[in-house]
């Protein structure tokens, strides 16, 4: 990723559309308990956007990004 | 809500994924157990686990006796677990009488497993903590706070860790670069098999690459890393967990199975299910079923830990290590040559590290430091001295781990919570299932059979 701050700001992480505590990862993903976890390392920053409806790195960026209140 | 990333969330890491909880508690019992040992004594009195029984009076008798110890092992699970679970924002209260449940059904198993005619039966401790767990989360309704418990990967890391005590270090050494070899060529025939049919069937590349993950990585983590690396659509990662759930578990069945009436050695039959088992826990079960074989049923060689030795190489070394590369890799291809999302950036070096499955290194570090301890000891003294006052009871708690694990995928496996996968995926996923196993096999029994074999004798 790149290292401009501006850019940081506007990862997918920040954004109010992006959910990824682990407990929103297992409910949003039938199955994830039995043989994975939310808390996992390979699971990294990744979580789920409500805007696009994808599962994704919070390290990317997307124009339709809207900061946390 | 979502987390803000920066480096103190980096930090933050070490307590906030059980991965690395896995290797606090794996390393502090195994620091414990060497304090212990240091001193002339051993931490074998909490470490306790049912021995051999042949009528059920001789069961009662042997549990009433060491009731005194099974309540101080439960008391040591609790209080480890139970630290770790506030970190991972998981209610103490309810952990506990989840733990609770499963703790003294897993005294149950791990008994029956016990019991003189229990390979007669297929009374295998995997295997049955599997059915129980299945069929009581499919006809029994359990309250929601009893889930709590049902960590399945939390146990398995835990387990994992105490495994590389377990493990020479020197053998990691010698077999580990087989192991990646032969994991690699599976792993790279299986995901394109898979990612090519999936695509000549018209699904989305991105599902076809999450697909592919599944089968060739490791199971339902390869899938959620890959679906996140690659910005798949939501549906992808659970369609593909599905998928991994249902052969995961027909193989934990069918390979222990299909190996015994070939009469695979154990390190064969390790290597075979370490290339061709989709997830480390269902692998595991698998594994040691059929190292429990050994000696049991006439015709299966090799000493009984050798098919979960090989298998460890095989699942965790060969395969899951390289997690951050797949990912990389497929993150790069994504967001350059397949069709736009409207996302940009994509992943850099640093992703490697970030989804590298970090209790690895505590397996790692475990093996060193008993390596490093046994070398003061002759091989008589090693067996008199070191394997039963600081290895065996490593391994007990292990066992524990596993069987823990193992009830746990039965009581989380819901066929009803499953997302619909459709046929497509199936297919192709299938596909990728039927050219795995027999590669497997024919890597395993043929082309490096004389190095598994060798494995088993050790």
């Amino acid at each position: 990723m790149t290292a401009n701050p501006g850019v940081k700001t506007r990862q997918c992480a920040n954004c109010r559309f992006f959910k990824n505590t682990p407990a929103d990862l297992e409910r949003s993903m039938g199955g994830l308990r039995v043989l994975g976890s939310g808390h996992s390392s390979v699971v990294s920053d990744d979580g789920m956007c409500e805007k696009l409806d994808r599962y994704l790195s919070g390290r990317y960026v997307c124009n339709l990004h809207e900061t946390e209140a | 809500m979502s987390s803000t990333i920066s480096n103190s969330s980096q930090w933050g890491e070490l307590f906030k994924k059980e991965d690395w909880w896995s290797i606090w508690i794996g390393l502090g019992l195994l620091l414990s157990a060497i304090l212990f040992f240091s001193a002339g004594s051993s931490i074998g009195w909490v470490a306790v686990i049912p021995s051999k029984w042949h009528t059920l009076s001789d069961l009662w008798d042997q549990l009433v006796k060491n009731a005194p110890r099974y309540l101080g092992q439960f008391i040591l699970w609790i209080t480890i677990l139970g630290f770790a679970i506030q970190f991972l924002k998981i209610s103490f209260k309810e952990f506990f009488g989840s733990f609770l449940f499963i703790y003294l059904i897993s005294i149950l198993v791990f008994a029956l497993g016990q019991w003189d005619k229990a390979s007669y039966y297929n009374l295998e401790p995997p295997l049955v903590a599997l059915a129980l767990g299945l069929v009581i989360a499919n006809l029994i309704h359990l309250p929601k706070w009893l889930e709590s418990g049902f960590r399945v990967e939390f146990y398995i890391k835990i387990g994992i860790v105490l495994l590389g005590a377990t493990l020479p270090f020197t053998l990691i050494i010698w077999a580990g670069p087989i192991a990646i070899l032969q994991a690699s060529i599976v792993s790279l025939t299986t995901f394109f098999v898979i990612y090519f049919v999936g695509k000549h069937l018209g699904l989305d590349r991105r599902l076809a690459a999450v697909l592919g993950a599944g089968g060739a990585v490791c199971g339902v983590s390869g899938s959620i890393a890959i679906a996140g690396a690659v910005g798949a659509k939501k549906e992808h990662a659970p369609i593909s967990i599905s998928i991994v759930i249902f052969w995961a578990i027909v193989m934990i069945f069918a390979l222990p199975l299909i190996s015994k009436a070939l009469g695979l050695p154990t390190g064969v039959a390790g290597a075979w299910i370490g290339t061709s088992e989709f997830a480390d826990a269902a692998g595991f079960a698998a594994a040691q079923t059929y190292g429990a074989y050994a000696g049991q049923v006439p015709g299966i060689e090799g000493n009984p830990e050798a098919a979960v030795n090989a298998f460890t190489l095989m699942k965790i070394i060969g395969r899951d290590l390289w997690i951050g590369i797949w990912a990389l890799v497929l993150s790069v291809v994504a967001t350059t040559r397949w069709e736009e999302t409207g996302i940009t950036g994509r992943a850099n070096y640093g992703e490697i590290w970030r989804r590298f499955p970090k209790f690895v290194l505590g397996f790692l570090v475990a093996s060193l430091a008993v390596t490093a301890i046994s070398r003061g000891y002759d091989f008589a003294a090693y067996k008199s001295n070191v394997v039963p006052h600081l290895v065996d009871p490593i391994k007990n708690l292990r066992s524990w781990a596993f069987i823990f694990c193992f009830f746990s995928i039965g009581l989380t496996t819901r066929l009803s919570d499953f997302a619909k996968a459709g046929v497509k995926p199936f297919y192709a996923f299938t596909a990728g299932v039927v050219v795995n196993v027999i590669l497997g096999y024919i890597l395993s029994t043929q082309v490096f059979v004389d190095f598994w074999v060798k494995l088993g004798q050790q």
